[in-house]
């Protein structure tokens, strides 16, 4: 039975404990970063910031709203990073997507292929010079929950807006979050992720629409258009050959043939 | 960033590659094999290039010893996956042509007491299957040059995947890359001392069959900058407004000169002005001015994926 993580934005208050507790947990070092003018830190997602809490701000009115999201990997059904991954590194297991640190080769692809851009190459910094190794993201905390325990974010937020389970209690939970929330004031409330990519296994409570806190209205696999861009570059070679070196070279062809026919004639 | 200049330079050599043999295998087939000499300077030159470009995409591995990994799978829905085992392929045919082209150089019955010629007449009853091979790769030729466009389409970052033009554009940018060094090695006197190793006597090629290649290279030229046009507005205007803004670092950002001297200016409008100012004045083409376009054309498709490449992952 297929578990998720439900993750109530309108309860969020941007503690970003869920952002230690993963660090803690998958023994993630710290990011050195800079303060730039706000509260969210660090800036984006890394190799080693498998989490962080967005803090989207909203002018309503004279006053600057807040809309949290936490960031990271989604667990796609259907998972572009797993289809580009050259080697099949990534795979599903049950419900979650994971990186096979032991085979991964490092390539980038699935960083590139990431609608939700919650995959990353791991930078260590080594003398002086930034080296590129595997891809890392969220595990979904796969030890915690094959051993009958919560993902450590879940563990850890107390606010109550993560809550770890069976997909079909989660989303019961959150159509009824959503439902309370627009009975109450927020009209735009709405459930994000029970058909996005065949279905997510993060699911969102929001308070206003997807772009309103940076998520895409309808994320897209990588690899939907693949056949047309194969023929694209296919057929433009065809009419690219047959254009200007059939033109071309037909002629000198019928040329030299003709040359041959009045040659024969003048003997 | 995760891919920087080796991705560029992998995508431009190995659409050269592609390009030049699928130029020189038309010229030949269709001129009715008077040109067998095209070919083989393609594939001696584009092997190399096909084997640099997967040394550079080993090299931005991350974990560069596990590249075997590559060769364990075959996964059509990767063109990371499907780019790697066309170059694998690509260079490994290209190799067995040669020998193949190189064995036959030798008189049959000629004795020789080296090793070369050993191997040689070892090899060249093998000799008849360069006709199959020639037309698989050209077939993997054209996978090749898609190949590039693919990688970069196949994704989610808005300025590769928002329209389906970047393969066309790079498929034109190869071919257009490909005509022009094909050009340049025949206009250098390097196609010559390739014909000798391959047996020929090392007469130059026809002036007129030359000015053609150069009048093809034009036109594949035209057909690019018509394609990039469509490339660069149809992803400021039909895809999202991320998309859009990530146009603008082509056109007015960060990368806009690389984009507009080095892309539009030196790598199209430059070599096709010169190139069209030769075919007017309806005389051979002055070898300084098909050196200088053909060049142009090279580095200028060296910039075009360093400017893609670059400046997809800038949003």
């Amino acid at each position: 039975m297929a578990r998720a993580m439900l993750i109530d934005e309108s309860r969020c208050m941007g503690c970003r404990g869920c952002q230690v507790a993963c660090k803690q947990w998958n023994d993630n070092p710290a990011e050195e970063t800079e303060n730039w003018g706000t509260y969210e830190n660090p800036p984006e997602l890394s190799g080693i910031t498998w989490t962080k809490i967005k803090f989207n701000e909203k002018v309503v009115g004279d006053q600057v709203k807040w809309l949290f999201l936490k960031q990271g990997c989604m667990h796609c059904t259907n998972a572009s990073c797993e289809s580009v991954c050259p080697t099949g590194a990534i795979r599903h297991y049950g419900e979650t997507v994971i990186v096979d640190q032991e085979w991964c080769i490092g390539c980038g692809y699935c960083v590139s292929a990431c609608p939700f851009d919650a995959v990353h190459s791991l930078h260590e910094v080594t003398g002086g010079g930034e080296e590129k190794a595997t891809a890392r993201k969220c595990t979904l905390c796969i030890d915690r929950t094959s051993n009958g325990l919560t993902p450590a974010c879940v563990k850890t937020c107390p606010a109550t807006a993560l809550d770890w389970g069976d997909r079909g209690e989660m989303l019961a939970k959150g159509n009824a979050r959503v439902a309370a929330l627009q009975a109450n004031g927020h009209p735009k409330a709405r459930l994000y992720g029970e058909r996005e990519l065949a279905g997510l296994h993060r699911l969102y409570v929001l308070v206003d629409e997807p772009s309103a806190y940076g998520l895409p209205e309808s994320p897209q696999h990588a690899t939907t258009n693949l056949l047309g861009q194969w023929l694209g570059g296919i057929i433009t070679a065809g009419v690219l050959a047959a254009v200007p070196f059939w033109l071309l070279f037909k002629r000198q062809r019928a040329a030299e043939a003709k040359e041959e026919t009045s040659g024969g004639g003048e003997q | 960033m995760t891919w920087e200049w080796p991705i560029a330079i992998d995508l431009w050599v190995a659409g050269m590659a592609g390009g030049a043999y699928f130029a020189a295998f038309l010229i030949d087939r269709i001129s009715g094999r008077k040109h067998p000499l095209l070919p083989k300077i393609a594939m001696f030159l584009g092997v190399p290039l096909v084997l640099l470009g997967s040394l550079l995409l080993v090299v931005d591995l991350g974990e560069q010893l596990r590249a075997w990994h590559l060769f364990t799978r075959f996964r059509p829905g990767s063109a990371m996956s499907m780019g790697s085992w066309i170059l694998l392929v690509y260079a490994l045919i290209g190799i067995v042509m040669i020998a193949l082209w190189w064995s036959k150089s030798f008189e049959p019955g000629e004795v020789r007491l080296t090793v070369l010629a050993g191997l040689a007449s070892v090899i060249r009853p093998a000799a008849p299957v360069i006709g199959v091979l020639s037309w698989i790769a050209l077939l993997l030729a054209v996978l090749l040059m898609s190949y590039t466009g693919v990688l970069l389409s196949a994704t989610n970052q808005p300025l590769w995947a928002s329209t389906f033009l970047l393969p066309v554009l790079f498929v034109a940018s190869a071919i257009f890359t490909g005509t022009a060094l094909l050009l340049l090695v025949l206009k250098t006197g390097l196609g010559r001392l390739l014909d000798i190793l391959f047996g020929g006597k090392g007469e130059p090629m026809p002036s007129e069959t030359m000015d053609a290649i150069g009048k093809a290279m034009a036109i594949v030229g035209v057909v690019q900058l018509v394609v990039l046009v469509a490339y660069v507005g149809g992803v400021a205007l039909l895809g999202t407004p991320t998309a859009a803004s990530a146009v603008t670092t082509m056109t007015v950002g960060p990368l806009s000169f690389l984009f507009w001297a080095g892309v539009v200016l030196m790598g199209l409008l430059i070599p096709l002005g010169l190139q069209f100012a030769s075919m007017k004045a309806k005389r051979e083409a002055i070898v300084g001015s098909v050196l200088t376009s053909t060049s142009l054309v090279l580095i200028g498709g060296f910039i075009l994926r360093l400017v893609v490449v670059l400046g997809g992952q800038m949003i």
